[in-house]
């Protein structure tokens, strides 16, 4: 009597499990890193690199929580203006985001690219607009208190970080 | 008006067999469930599970073979299920490299959609993705004429400035060289292998993927959803066979 709803419960959990993949959350590309470089110049800017000396990665760990990988990184300046596209990892997916600074403050800070299942809310204005106006201090603390979004709290700490890295590297590039 | 109940031998059948066809998954539920609510007491976090088919279900396992490159005079670039090595070290993760380029002060590791920069010393300089790149996939990477490198792509030939910054079509000539594989030594493998699979997994990770089934991926979490259905269905269907269980009696009691 039991043989059938129990053969057709197994049967279904078979091809659950049979078909069960680990799901790969997507890549979501909200804007070019070309297209963003474009669109925060009035020309095209040059594009220049930044060697990382031993001194410059110990800098990057105080300010950045970690070290940054890589030995330079690429950013695009014109004038006073700088642009830099940097990754960090929210949950387990890097972060792409794009930072716009002129005179070591922050003019724009727009996710570029995401890749993580969850905390996508903080691609929105009314999240990355608390980022403009945004300077760093000696002691490494922003002058501007940045609200959480709840559910995506990793990828806002990784976003925080990342300005404050980029303000440093910008101020690292326009004192040499 | 009285709510119309289904017929006793109706819920009692759906009751039985849903209770039957569930049964498993709700006895992992409560157990995983319990484990859990006592992580700290019982140390789950401290547990490492090396296990060939847990490590497999995070594709941790590398159980595929590795393939290894010659790269700066004696070392080695080795690939194990999108990973990248130097030597021992981890490196990056990616694809199987296409070419090496040697050359001072970056060496390159090209890979289908990305480009790996490294110093003389093997540390990683920056690492450049399709987005980057101006083009989509890599076949091949050759070398022009006058000894350039040549990257080959579906979207045509680039060549790279002498920072490997930007990147300028090429139509001339190339000649593509296939990229030579190595034998490593037994330790290095094994040296591989651990670095790949890390620590293991936690017990504390196992116990909460099987509670809520992603250790199966999408098939064990809808089984899981299903089974949390099933026991509401089992609560609802339960409560009324007892509804018109005692509505019997109160009849029978009334009736002369």
């Amino acid at each position: 009597m039991f043989s059938q709803p129990i053969a057709s419960a197994l049967l279904l959990a078979c091809i659950f499990i049979q078909a069960s993949f680990s799901l790969h959350a997507k890549e979501d590309i909200y804007l070019e890193p070309d297209r963003f470089i474009e669109q925060s110049f009035d020309e095209l800017p040059e594009q220049k690199v930044l060697w990382l000396t031993k001194d410059a990665k110990a800098e990057i760990k105080k300010v950045f929580g970690r070290e940054y990988p890589g030995l330079r990184i690429r950013y695009w300046q014109l004038g006073k203006r700088t642009a830099w596209i940097l990754e960090e990892i929210g949950k387990v997916k890097p972060i792409t985001t794009g930072f716009v600074i002129e005179e070591n403050r922050m003019l724009q800070m727009q996710v570029l690219i995401y890749r993580e299942s969850h905390g996508w809310e903080v691609r929105y204005p009314f999240f990355t607009d608390q980022f403009v106006g945004l300077e760093r201090n000696e002691s490494n603390k922003l002058n501007k208190k940045i609200d959480g979004i709840s559910g995506a709290t990793l990828s806002v700490n990784a976003l925080t970080r990342l300005s404050k890295l980029a303000l440093f590297l910008h101020k690292e590039v326009t004192q040499l | 008006m009285s709510l119309q109940l289904p017929r006793k031998r109706t819920i009692l059948a759906w009751h039985r067999w849903l209770g039957v066809a569930s049964a498993l998954f709700l006895v992992v539920l409560s157990i995983t469930g319990l484990l859990l609510n006592h992580t700290e007491r019982l140390g789950l976090n401290q547990i490492t599970i090396h296990n060939g088919f847990i490590l497999d279900r995070y594709g941790m396992a590398g159980g595929n073979e590795i393939s290894a490159f010659r790269i700066h005079e004696s070392n080695t670039i080795a690939h194990l299920d999108g990973q990248l090595f130097y030597n021992r070290t981890a490196l990056s993760a990616g694809h199987p490299p296409l070419g090496i380029l040697e050359g001072d002060p970056i060496t390159v590791i090209a890979t289908k959609d990305e480009l790996l920069y490294l110093s003389a010393e093997g540390e990683l300089i920056e690492k450049i993705n399709s987005t980057q790149l101006p083009y989509s996939a890599l076949h091949a990477v050759g070398i022009s004429i006058d000894n350039q490198p040549v990257l080959i792509t579906d979207e045509g030939q680039y060549t790279p400035d002498s920072d490997w910054l930007e990147f300028d079509r090429y139509q001339a000539a190339y000649s593509v060289e296939p990229l030579p594989k190595v034998e490593i030594d037994e330790a290095t493998e094994l040296a591989i292998l651990e670095q790949f699979q890390g620590g293991g997994v936690t017990l504390y990770r196992v116990l909460l993927d099987l509670h809520s089934g992603r250790l199966f991926g999408w098939g064990g979490r809808t089984l899981m959803d299903l089974s949390a259905i099933a026991i509401i269905l089992l609560v609802t269907s339960g409560l009324m066979g007892w509804l018109r269980k005692s509505r019997r009696q109160q009849t029978e009691k009334q009736a002369p």
